[in-house]
């Protein structure tokens, strides 16, 4: 699942490192029109809980403009904005973890059904809730890989650019990550079992 | 390597259609978006939302960080655009308004404030205390506080960081847990903005957004030395 969703020059454009070292790097707005439903994805999956996903979407912008002018091109735009709601949604996460008294959120909060605005026409389904709740037993450097990997269906060494690992580290954490998201399943369907 | 199982990639692919942004979503956030980031607003090429946009969150933080300023007299700083000129901002360290701020209203959050003690009037400026309410001892140190941000502010505004930075520095040293630290750091942030050290900013902007991350001034912070004019906004 990748970032665009019209094959636009633009889309392609955001997908790819620029080809050149003279290209300019998209403008805000463009990255802001193609990147904003990745970025919403990509932070609900890294679990910014929905009452907190569009004061995270709008913090990862806010970045986004004040580095813009820095981003080089040395990777792709939407591997550039994955690392940046990473850290936002980390953030997210802690302010949780201090102001609210929570070590984690809790799977039942993780999709907010009764907010208002566009939050409640989201698809809060049992099956998003169940996603999240397993992907909650990942630590992070796993769930970020595995996010990548499994959910945003990128390559393992396009994954490893993005977090800034070595090629193999990548491939072994990723089999950890599969095999505790596995685990994690095989637990939530023995509570099932009648 | 070992794929997922056949159970483990229904429950991915069922469960994150649910993680996709609602319809609307981006056009609905597009204003708040722009307006915290500090860029223009794109081209007439995507349609805004057509129900109502609401106030922006800087002009949020503006209204709030304007009652800050009529209450103790600080806040000025907190958007860039403020119109209140510095040196009133100046005078108003040393010259409290004479109607007493209301204790809960303040940009930090603040511990439950101890018992009000008066404070003895200050010889220098008789008759103003004589039309002060009684303030209670804590607003000294606040008042000290306030004095060495706002000199360095104000040496900022007057073009020298290295000066803020030096105030700043002095503040931490004596207040290393004051009321007004987040301020200390959204003048720190610009100071070393205006010095260049761009990287310093961006690692003083992380360590702001991690220590007060609920701050008024937060989303200022983000915008780090692109607030300050050393980014490129499109």
């Amino acid at each position: 699942m990748g970032m665009g969703a019209s094959d636009t020059a633009a889309a392609r454009r955001l997908a790819a490192p620029p080809a050149a070292a003279d290209e300019a790097p998209p403008s805000f707005a463009e990255v802001y029109q193609r990147g904003f439903d990745y970025v919403w994805r990509s932070l609900r999956a890294l679990g910014v809980r929905d009452a907190r996903i569009e004061d995270a979407v709008q913090d990862v912008f806010v970045v986004v403009a004040r580095r813009l002018p820095e981003f080089a091109g040395r990777s792709s735009i939407e591997t550039w904005l994955f690392a940046i709601a990473r850290r936002i949604a980390q953030r997210h996460r802690r302010t949780e973890s201090r102001h609210e008294g929570r070590s984690e959120a809790l799977p039942e909060d993780l999709v907010d059904t009764s907010r208002p605005g566009p939050r409640a026409a989201a698809e809060t389904t049992e099956a998003t809730r169940l996603l999240l709740s397993l992907l909650d037993q990942l630590d992070d450097d796993k769930r970020a890989l595995f996010v990548l990997v499994e959910i945003e269906q990128k390559s393992v060494p396009a994954a490893a650019e993005a977090l800034g690992i070595k090629l193999n580290t990548a491939y072994s954490r990723l089999r950890l990550a599969r095999q505790r998201f596995e685990a994690a399943l095989a637990r939530h369907n023995q509570k099932e079992l009648p | 390597m070992s794929e997922l199982s056949t159970a483990a990639c229904a429950v991915l692919e069922a469960g994150r259609k649910g993680l996709a942004a609602p319809a609307g979503a981006r056009e609905q956030m597009q204003a708040q978006v722009f307006t915290a980031a500090g860029v223009a607003g794109p081209a007439a090429s995507t349609p805004a939302s057509p129900s109502p946009v609401p106030l922006p969150l800087a002009a949020k933080l503006f209204v709030v960080g304007a009652l800050v300023v009529g209450g103790v007299g600080i806040g000025w700083w907190s958007l860039r655009d403020t119109p209140a000129p510095p040196r009133a901002a100046r005078v108003a360290v040393t010259a409290p308004p004479a109607v007493a701020p209301p204790p809960q209203v303040t940009p930090i959050a603040p511990p439950a404030p101890p018992a009000p003690v008066p404070a003895p009037a200050p010889a220098a400026r008789p008759t103003r205390a004589k039309n002060r309410a009684p303030v209670p001892s804590p607003a000294a140190g606040l008042a000290d506080e306030l004095r060495l941000v706002s000199a360095a502010r104000g040496a900022l505004v007057d073009g020298n960081p290295r000066a803020a930075l030096a105030k700043i520095a002095t503040y931490e040293r004596r207040f290393a847990h004051g009321e007004l630290a987040p301020e200390a750091a959204m003048v720190r942030i610009d100071a070393l903005c205006a010095a260049g050290r761009v990287a310093d900013a961006d690692a003083e902007v992380d360590r702001f957004v991690d220590r007060w991350p609920n701050s008024p001034h937060r989303r200022r912070a983000l915008l780090g030395c692109a607030a300050a004019g050393k980014g490129t906004n499109r």
